[in-house]
């Protein structure tokens, strides 16, 4: 068993800053996604969690002992990778084996471990191939097996499933979240794929820029975005965010922006910090707002994309013409028959609408709050 | 504007490209049979004839010269000279060029000057080197002595060149040229390993010892091999350095088989003798390669074609450069 607690770790190479300051828990047993895009730091952190990386300040914990000096090979992991990483050389058995004969683990436990591990991942009939002889998927099914053979008390992954085509990352993903509960150890598992994130992980951490931007489960990250980074990131498609203002002249409270004006939810006035005038930005999922194509409306139909169990409408407001035109994607019922141009009425509901200040921070839903 | 004017040559004689391949190719073809294959031809006609210069009559004698040559003590004791020059420069090589191929593959600051300049001693001609090397060792005047003897660990004139210690300075010599071009491989191949390896034997707890055997040595392996036949084959064939450093002395110690077939030629004017000894040296020096390539690919299928091509290639280059 292990905890993994990251404190306030900083890791700079030269001026450039990859990880600043980030404070992180991690459970034991828990399986915990670094999220962001490319860039952000997330491998940064992975790598000095692995000890191939040592932080410029700041501590990680194992059970509560610092090991961020340590080597790796003196911390109870193992680790997956995005190249997949095995050994070229070695058929899928000796890959397997290698990290117990560096142990020196006697001969025939060596025997009966990998033969256990390569039951678990169902690659007891690739044993003698090498890696050049496998598929994608079998690969990687080798890879997850040198490190469960271990028997680590926590598990790390980098970016594993990128390098394998789309359905197969949706078998593994399953695979992965199944082999966390089996073997009740740590994961950590970076990844910039948000759906992989929501589908895995206990907690969700969301990085940006090498700051952590929230941690929460996939359900708060979901609902409860701490900032717009969050909310753009989760979700896909991508939030709708749309810069405007407070209007509260003729009494009723208003947003407004260009070619939209949503009445305020009750109750969410006396949350806001400014007044009227005040700048915000609305926010709401595709999935949360609606569309009635009856309806004489605010809008234009710029184009529609079916996907076969949803239909997404980008919706225009604003000039029709525009070079540039400020796009709004909505999911709506497949069997809409919706053309380009067309003018329609968008609905959003108070309940999914977002406020967020133009610096980013979310100002409603209040937390706890409905 | 080449080849602009190669096409417009081409439009003008109105040649197919397979037309235009086969002459290009032809013509390279040609150039070879003139420049190696007649003369290869030539020097076996050669190796079996008895060459009187001085009467300027030749006599068919068949395989005399090689039945005379392996019961020559001097010829054997000039191949056995050349197993051990080889044999030392090989081992040498092999060490020196990996671990200084292992040195520059780390990041350090002025590795680009110091990949540069490691290649340098490659690029001295090989009578330089051995000119150099001359200044070093020479009792008297000796770069070793002079640093050596006001130390007291050696006496002044202290002789390096001695009888039983020529061939290994001779091979030192050697190495100081070509260990820089095995370097040279080895540092391509290192890079060619992918970084992710190295992090995965690093989690799987493997020491540097260890990630050296189980992940550097495997992926090279094929470089080592092909320099091991390159360094082999120079070696065992090496005349220039040796010539110019020992003339073959002192005494016959450092007399390798290329110098004594040199002597053959250019001293005895023994023209068959030196032809047939050219061809056993090609002989000793295709088994010798032929040798490595079964031991080190054994069982293994992907380096057929490689290995097809160096024994192609082995006795070309030894036969155009050994005196005939």
């Amino acid at each position: 068993m292990s905890t993994v607690t990251i404190d306030d770790v900083v890791k700079s190479y030269g001026d450039v800053i990859a990880v600043d300051s980030l404070t992180l828990a991690i459970e034991n047993k828990e399986f915990v996604v670094l999220l962001g895009p490319s860039g952000c730091g997330k491998t940064t952190i992975l790598n000095m969690v692995a000890g191939l990386d040592v932080p410029t300040s700041g501590h990680i914990r194992f059970d509560g002992e610092s090991v961020e000096h340590l080597p790796p090979e003196r911390r109870d992991i193992a680790m997956v990778f995005q190249s997949i990483a095995l050994y070229p050389h070695k058929n899928v058995y000796n890959n397997i084996a290698f990290p117990l004969r560096m142990a020196r683990v006697p001969r025939s436990e060596i025997d009966s471990r990998v033969r256990s591990a390569a039951a678990l991942l169902r690659i007891e009939n690739l044993l003698d191939r090498r890696p050049h002889q496998l598929s994608g998927g079998q690969r990687q099914r080798a890879a997850l097996g040198r490190a469960v053979v271990r028997n680590p008390a926590v598990f790390l992954f980098d970016e594993p499933l990128s390098a394998l085509d789309a359905k197969l990352r949706v078998d593994m993903r399953l695979e992965i979240k199944k082999l966390h509960e089996r073997l009740g150890a740590t994961f950590v598992y970076v990844t910039h794929d948000q759906v992989e994130a929501l589908t895995m992980a206990d907690r969700i951490a969301v990085l940006d820029n090498g700051r952590l931007q929230q941690y929460g489960t996939p359900d708060e990250i979901y609902q409860r975005p701490a900032n717009m980074v969050v909310a753009g990131f989760v979700g896909s498609p991508s939030m709708n965010f749309v810069p405007g203002r407070l209007d509260g002249s003729d009494g009723g409270w208003r947003f407004a922006s260009e070619g939209l004006e949503v009445p305020l939810p009750a109750g969410m006035r006396e949350h806001l910090p400014g007044g009227a005038g005040s700048e915000v930005v609305l926010g709401i999922r595709p999935e949360g707002a609606g569309l009635d194509g009856a309806a004489g409306g605010t809008g234009w139909v710029y184009a529609t994309e079916p996907v076969g169990s949803d239909l997404f409408v980008d919706v225009s407001f604003g000039q029709p013409d525009a070079l540039e035109p400020r796009l709004f994607k909505i999911r709506t019922r497949p069997d809409l028959r919706l053309r380009s141009g067309q003018p329609v009425a968008v609905t959003l509901p108070p309940e999914h609408l977002f406020f967020f200040e133009p610096a980013g921070r979310r100002i409603w839903p209040r937390d706890g709050g409905a | 504007m080449a080849a602009a004017g190669v096409r417009a040559t081409r439009r003008r004689s109105g040649l197919s490209d397979a037309q235009f391949a086969l002459t290009i190719v032809g013509a390279v073809i040609l150039f070879n049979v003139v420049v190696i294959i007649l003369p290869l031809i030539y020097s076996i006609w050669i190796s079996l004839h008895e060459t009187n210069v001085i009467l300027r009559r030749e006599e068919f004698v068949g395989g005399e010269h090689f039945a005379k040559l392996l019961a020559d003590p001097a010829v054997l004791n000039a191949i056995g000279l050349s197993l051990k020059f080889t044999a030392v420069s090989v081992v040498l090589s092999l060490v020196i060029g990996l671990a200084i191929a292992l040195v520059l593959n780390e990041s350090f600051p002025g590795r680009a000057v110091l990949r540069a300049l490691v290649l340098l001693p490659w690029a001295v001609s090989e009578v330089v080197t051995a000119t150099m090397w001359i200044f070093i060792v020479n009792p008297t005047f000796g770069g070793l002595n002079g640093i050596l003897a006001p130390l007291g660990i050696v006496s002044p004139s202290f002789d390096w060149l001695s009888e039983r210690a020529a061939i290994y300075w001779v091979a030192v010599a050697f190495v100081w040229h070509i260990a820089p071009l095995g370097a040279f491989f080895f540092l391509a191949a290192l890079q060619t390993v992918p970084a992710d390896l190295y992090r995965a034997a690093r989690i799987d707890r493997a020491g540097a010892i260890q990630r050296f055997f189980h992940i550097t040595l495997p992926h090279i392996k094929y470089v080592v091999l092909i320099v091991l036949v390159v360094v082999t084959v120079e070696a065992f064939r090496g005349f220039d350095l040796v010539f110019a450093f020992t003339r073959g002395g002192p005494g016959t110690s450092t007399q390798i088989f290329p110098l004594l077939i040199y002597r053959y030629t250019f001293e005895f004017s023994q023209y068959g003798l030196a032809a047939a000894a050219s061809y056993l040296l090609i002989g000793i020096a295709l088994i010798l390669t032929t040798a490595y390539f079964i031991v080190l690919t054994y069982r293994r299928k992907e380096v057929r074609t490689i290995r097809a091509v160096a024994v192609t290639m082995a006795p070309a280059t030894a036969a155009a450069e050994a005196p005939a």
